[in-house]
């Protein structure tokens, strides 16, 4: 049957090229065209980011009504589990290979990839398996959080040993090209998980976000349950401390040496503001949370509404905690200025912008340029607006005076300055990143379509789950199908147009 | 000349202009500089940059090793250096934490932070009511519990806590019924929270098709759901499509529906909503859209009642909505009514609802299985299927509907007297009771009571009603009106209207306390 459609496929393709004027297959000698002037690393990367901006508009619609079809509302668990692993198999898999494999790849090899995929999603089943033993592994979040160090530790160097920026020498060209990237991956991962750095080194029991899982491992597996829960754990949040800190204290020296005019402002400029950014939200989160003004869930780092909880502690104690309507409403706020304004604006526009830094989307025209600065200019606008309400909410909190006026004029003044017009320019992009690539070791198509495959096949496994709501396993052959056939016609089509006379 | 090498050459004007000598790339090293790459044409390009036209691409062949990706020049110490210092952070962190909350066990616990959490892990296994291998008396859970200064069976005893505390704080059944029962969805979910779960059966119990959905129900759901941002649903909430947070884990279907009232939409009812929706343009929270087979519930029957006011009507019940009932807003309807009985047309009569209760008072058996019935609902064909599944075991098993209507041919016949669990309700000929109340209303020991009505049958056929007795809630022998008074006695009486033929629903007169 499928080979049928193709048959169909291509004979309809032949028709519409013929109708266009253009050379049929019967008629024409077909010759290969030379490759693409578009390099792999762009093309692949632009891929990715464009599923990950999928991802993100798919995860952000699926929370409004108009939109609940895209949700699976089936009672099969199994099949709820499996788009469950889906998605978190694609967002995971489109960060690592974000740093892993563009643009210089860490995977060399094709089969690395797979292997790579295989690996991951072993371990996310593998944590299924555990936590129906009763054992909370994190085996999933430790491999990506081990695969992240890569990132951290290039971006910090990038910040510590910042190469020459007009130097064409290709190793500082390698070295400045892999870590703006990894500095794009790392707010990729900043989840809500930064939030509990500080925490981790006071042992605020509601920074732990396992504790109930950590209390499970206990009941069921006894001491060494605890231990090995703690250990994993201890490591996750090692590295995720390890993150902010580190790029924190090294994208504050870049500052301090752009201010001491030894450095350029720059992409590391840009992302040291972030990190500065995300350092005072970090701070505020945790300040209210341990002054008893904001509670949120340990496990998913929601707000908590309003009345009274109650679990029992590592100690068997019994505990109980009541939130009031004031903090319901104040953690809703810090909440929405930390990891809403994060996860919601933050990472999709630095996805977007990251993506057009390095030519994974092509801007071009004037119009496209002017757009961009718009953009850009938007975003940093409202960045200022989530530091002012933040800060205002601060004041409030202390018994401060403050004002809107006083703020927008404040908001004014700096940005007359033209701080705003360094950061633009650091967006645009430069001959260097749009121009210069790194020849990928093996067959640059065969990579395409496998990253390809792996990514848009657990999205679409996850979307065509939600639209369809099977309540089989065997509802889910359907959509295999379809995706198998739909990777099968679109690498026809493919071939058939990388063919002309 | 290639368009490349046109290019090359044209100025932005299109004009030619003098060529200018290249001059190569001078190269530090051999394989240092970006000069050692191919243009993408695979044209190797050693020394000199390749451009082409507005975009010149190079592609550098060789690419540099991993840890100097990572690392840079410094990747020799810088990479070493990094990883310590996570595993520096890390184990500080974990030492932090460990030490504030691990490390030393409760101060009543006589042993070390090994056996005090073993022991968490022996009394969970052993005397958790929630654990497949609960044994309280296990040694080492009776070791562990001494230790910990805890009871064996410390989780039996904080669940009856727990429940008894739950149970006192809700708002527990009132007698009056919901108007909900349990749909098919919502028996899976059930189903489904206990083998995954393990959930306590009291409070996810397996409800099974039929079965009411009561204010305690809702109000244990609640409580249940509030930890998954659930905790605050209306029976509405959990009707399909209903706007419970909780439906991303039951899904749209629900896990209530209404409960048979006895009544369906009719197609001309079906068809009159549509009509007043089209000609008023009226609130679809009044009208709705029902669909062949929608039960009619009471609160259909109020909304309607409600919107007729202002036509004359208002006061209807549920038989006025009948073919050929009485309604004030007959006129409008027409003769055919726009409710018609519920498909099986048998209701429970009130031995069958004595019966249920007596069953589960014996047996404390699975409300799925028995239910509570009220006066007047339909026997449905789930009902049949239910009594059938559980009488199995008692030679029965393959009862149907007319096998159990009074002097029916059911096998359990000997169990449930003569008197049937249902009766057919043939309704468009039944006898009707009004009004039915004790006479005197405020009576003292020394009174004899009456109980008066009034009555009223379709074909105008003679009165051949029955009363029934009940002091302080209990049926009198004989059904006679009871002889013996007490001050606070509480005292009803019921009438089962018959004109010999048919009979008509059971009404209940208001209970009168003896002073």
């Amino acid at each position: 049957m499928i080979d049928g459609v193709l048959r169909l496929v291509a004979k309809w393709s032949r028709r519409v090229d013929s109708e266009k004027g253009d050379v049929g297959e019967s008629e024409m000698s077909r010759k290969k065209l030379p490759p693409e002037m578009v390099p792999w690393d762009r093309r692949i990367g632009a891929w990715l980011v464009v599923w990950l901006l999928v991802y993100l508009i798919h995860k952000d619609l699926s929370r409004y009504d108009l939109f609940q079809w895209l949700n699976y509302t089936g009672a099969n668990f199994d099949v709820r589990r499996v788009e469950s692993i889906a998605s978190w198999f694609n967002f995971i898999m489109i960060g690592s290979l974000l740093m892993l494999l563009i643009p210089i790849p860490i995977l060399r090899r094709t089969w690395m990839v797979v292997v790579f995929a295989g690996v991951v999603l072993f371990s996310r089943i593998a944590d299924i398996w555990a936590l129906d033993d009763g054992f909370n592994s994190n085996y999933s979040i430790l491999l990506v959080m081990l695969c992240s160090i890569i990132c951290v530790t290039m971006g910090i160097r990038l910040f510590l040993f910042l190469p020459d920026v007009k130097s064409k020498n290709k190793k500082d060209m390698a070295l400045r090209r892999t870590g703006f990237f990894a500095l794009g991956a790392t707010v990729i991962f900043s989840d809500f998980m930064i939030f509990l750095v500080p925490g981790f080194f006071t042992g605020s029991s509601h920074t732990w976000w396992y504790i109930h899982f950590m209390n499970w491992s206990v009941v069921e597996h006894g001491f060494n349950g605890l231990v090995a829960t703690h250990i994993i754990t201890s490591v996750i949040m090692g590295v995720f401390s390890f993150m902010m800190i580190g790029l924190g204290v090294s994208g504050i020296y870049h500052l301090v040496l752009v201010v001491r005019k030894k450095r350029t402002f720059g992409v590391p400029g840009i992302f040291a503001v972030y990190f500065i950014l995300m350092w005072v939200m970090i701070l505020i989160r945790f300040i209210t949370i341990e002054m008893g003004l904001t509670s949120f869930s340990t496990m998913t780092g929601t707000p908590m509404v309003q009345g009274n909880y109650s679990w029992y502690d590592n100690n068997g104690f019994y505990n109980e905690l009541i939130v009031s309507a004031e903090m319901e409403s104040l953690s809703f706020v810090i909440y929405g200025l930390t990891s809403g304004f994060t996860e919601n604006l933050i990472y999709p526009c630095v996805a977007l912008m990251h993506a057009v830094k390095f030519g994974l989307i092509r801007v071009q025209t004037d119009a496209e340029k002017k757009a961009l600065r718009l953009l850009s200019l938007a975003l940093l606008v409202a960045i200022a607006a989530v530091f002012t309400e933040i800060l205002q909410e601060l004041l409030q909190i202390i018994g401060i005076f403050n004002n809107d006026i006083i703020f927008a004029v404040i908001c004014g003044l700096v940005l007359t300055t033209g701080w705003e017009k360094r950061l633009i320019d650091a967006l645009e992009p430069e001959p260097e990143t749009i121009n210069v690539s790194w020849k990928y070791p093996q067959n640059e198509n065969l990579l395409f379509w496998i990253v390809n495959g792996i990514v848009g096949g657990a999205f679409f496994l996850q979307f065509v789950i939600g639209v369809f709501d099977p309540e089989t396993q065997g509802g889910l052959v359907l959509p295999v199908l379809l995706f198998i056939a739909g990777i099968v016609i679109a690498s026809v089509v493919s071939r058939r147009r990388t063919y002309v006379k | 000349m290639s368009s490349e090498e046109e290019n090359k050459d044209t100025g932005p004007d299109g004009q030619r202009r003098r060529p200018v000598r290249r001059r190569p790339v001078r190269r530090k090293n051999a394989g240092s500089n970006i000069g050692n790459a191919s243009s993408t044409t695979g044209r190797r390009s050693i020394g000199r940059i390749k451009k082409n036209n507005a975009s010149s691409l190079l592609v550098i062949e060789e690419l540099p090793s991993v840890s100097f990706v990572i690392g840079g020049q410094r990747a020799k110490w810088f990479i070493p250096v990094s990883l310590v210092v996570i595993l520096m952070i890390s184990l500080v962190g974990g030492m932090i934490s460990w030490n504030l909350q691990y490390a030393d066990p409760d101060p009543s616990f006589e042993g070390t932070s090994r056996e005090y959490h073993d022991c968490i892990a022996v009394n969970y296994k052993y005397g958790s009511r929630n654990s497949s291998d609960h044994n309280p008396s296990h040694p080492e859970n009776i070791i562990c519990a001494e230790k910990q200064g805890l009871d064996p069976n410390w989780s039996e005893l904080e669940y009856q806590e727990w429940i008894a505390n739950l149970l006192a704080s809700l708002v527990t059944e009132d007698g009056n019924h919901s108007g909900y029962v349990w749909t098919e969805g919502g028996i899976a979910t059930m189903a489904y929270l206990l083998s995954t779960m393990n959930a306590n059966m009291s409070v996810y119990y397996n409800p099974s098709a039929g079965d009411e959905f009561n204010v305690t129900h809702l109000a244990l759901w609640n409580s249940g759901a509030a930890e998954f941002g659930g905790g605050s649903d209306s029976f509405e909430d959990l009707l399909p499509g209903g706007g419970t947070p909780m439906a991303v884990f039951i899904g749209s279907g629900g896990i209530v529906g209404h409960k048979p009232t006895g009544y369906i939409w009719s197609a001309t009812g079906i068809a009159t909503m549509e009509y007043l929706f089209a000609l008023n343009n009226a609130n679809l929270s009044v009208y709705g859209y029902p669909s062949p087979g929608d039960v009619f519930t009471n609160e259909h029957l109020g909304i309607w009642n409600a919107a007729t006011v202002g036509f004359g009507g208002g006061n209807d019940t549920l038989e006025h909505l009948l073919p050929g009932g009485s309604s004030a807003l007959a006129q409008y309807i027409g003769p055919g009514g726009i409710v018609e009985i519920a498909p099986t047309g048998f209701v429970w009569t009130e031995e069958g609802i004595k019966t249920m209760e007596y069953l589960f008072a014996l047996n404390n058996a699975n409300m799925s299985v028995y239910g509570y019935p009220q006066s007047g609902d339909v026997f449905t064909d789930e009902h049949l299927g239910i009594w059938n599944a559980a009488t199995l075991g008692f030679g029965g098993g393959n009862d149907s509907l007319p096998d159990l209507v009074p002097g029916g041919g059911s096998a359990m016949a000997t169990y449930i007297g003569l008197e049937g669990i249902v009766t057919w309700s043939n309704l468009t000929t039944m006898p009707m009771a009004y009004n039915v109340s004790i006479s005197p209303p405020s009576p003292a020991t020394s009174d004899d009571l009456i109980c008066l009505y009034e009555f009223e049958d379709p074909q105008e056929d003679p009165d051949q009603s029955s009363t029934r007795w009940y002091l302080n809630g209990v049926r009198t022998l004989g059904d006679g009106a009871p002889s013996e008074l007490n001050s606070g006695d509480e005292v009803s009486c019921s009438i089962l209207p018959s004109d010999g033929t048919n009979p008509g629903f059971r009404v209940y007169s208001d209970v009168v306390v003896i002073s």
